[in-house]
């Protein structure tokens, strides 16, 4: 049976070098695809990749075991990617928002319509929606990647980027509103 | 309109990492470890000398303090009359108590035991700090 994050922290503290290379293979893939999300660049991920899992286990023994592993881990992920882009100077402003940060699709557009049928059955629009989201900005791209492929529910979320539950939520649904502008128009008959 | 977006959102390929990367953390993480060991192994290292070089002299120090104390010609009166020391039992005790140099025994002990315990942790370090782990 597979341990849980817990025992393996709690083996790792007892001085057991090998329960860290199982906290390392069980995260290392999400981890990475998270930050490669973030990133779109695969030198750069992997570095930041390295960066997070040392200073996951250099801080093990300060890890409160009341909380969750996982939140705990991606804290430091997004951390750590946001450090790495503000050095790199590579936060890139999606080119949605205006100068206030608005992004004035997500106010202008109604919200209860759904994506075309077709968007399911076509296996090459897997690299559309992969282009559709790394356009949106960053923060709507990260909450999207956490909900839906690492499956991390709004109060985690909120807690990994330090923001209140209701803006992740609000920030969520104008990232789907978003999603949605893009894949239409990219997807729309070209005149 | 969650469950449209679910199903399409999780359909987007995840990317992998290299293979390398794993063991590339791992070769990092045993580098700082080493690193720490031999930085532990270089304090470690100048405790014990400077230990030893203060218990060589606290144990010089005890041994010249109780040869000119009475306290060994008191001890021997155990050994030599059993009957005497019997007999005067407390005031051999007390004599025994005011001559031992208690203090020079409390630093060489100290001393001791910082020395044995630095010796020990030089031992740990020493392994972490030139073999690889398995």
């Amino acid at each position: 049976m597979d341990k849980t994050d817990q025992q393996l922290v709690t083996e790792h503290l007892d001085g057991d070098e090998k329960a860290f290379h199982g906290i390392l293979k069980r995260y290392l893939k999400p981890i990475y695809a998270f930050i490669y999300r973030l990133t779109d660049n695969q030198d750069m991920s992997e570095d930041i990749a390295q960066d997070t899992f040392i200073k996951v286990w250099k801080n093990l023994d300060k890890y409160d075991t009341k909380y969750s592993f996982k939140t705990w881990l991606y804290t430091i992920a997004h951390n750590t990617t946001l450090d790495w882009l503000k050095k790199k100077k590579a936060i890139v402003f999606s080119s949605f928002e205006d100068s206030e940060g608005e992004n004035y699709f997500t106010t202008s557009l109604a919200d209860n319509t759904l994506l075309p049928d077709e968007l399911f059955l076509q296996e090459e629009n897997k690299k559309l929606l992969t282009e559709s989201l790394d356009k949106l900005p960053l923060l709507y791209k990260e909450i999207l990647t956490l909900h839906y492929q690492q499956e991390l529910s709004f109060i985690e979320i909120a807690h990994i980027v330090n923001k209140p539950l209701e803006t992740i939520r609000s920030q969520h649904r104008r990232g789907l509103i978003l999603l949605r502008k893009i894949l239409t128009d990219t997807n729309a008959p070209k005149n | 309109m969650e469950k449209n977006y679910a199903q399409i959102l999780k359909g987007i390929p995840s990317v992998e990492p290299r293979a390398v990367l794993y063991s590339n953390i791992l070769a990092k993480i045993e580098k700082i470890q080493v690193l720490m060991a031999r930085l532990r192994l270089a304090l470690w290292s100048t405790l014990v000398l400077s230990t030893a070089i203060g218990f060589g002299y606290s144990y010089t120090y005890l041994v010249r303090e109780l040869s000119s104390s009475d306290f060994f010609q008191y001890l021997s009166l155990v050994f030599s009359d059993g009957g005497i020391a019997m007999l005067y039992g407390k005031e051999l005790l007390l004599s025994l108590v005011e001559t031992i140099p208690l203090f020079s025994i409390t630093v060489v002990l100290f001393g001791g035991f910082v020395l044995l315990g630095g010796l020990v942790s030089m031992v740990r370090d020493s392994r972490k700090a030139f073999y690889k782990f398995a």
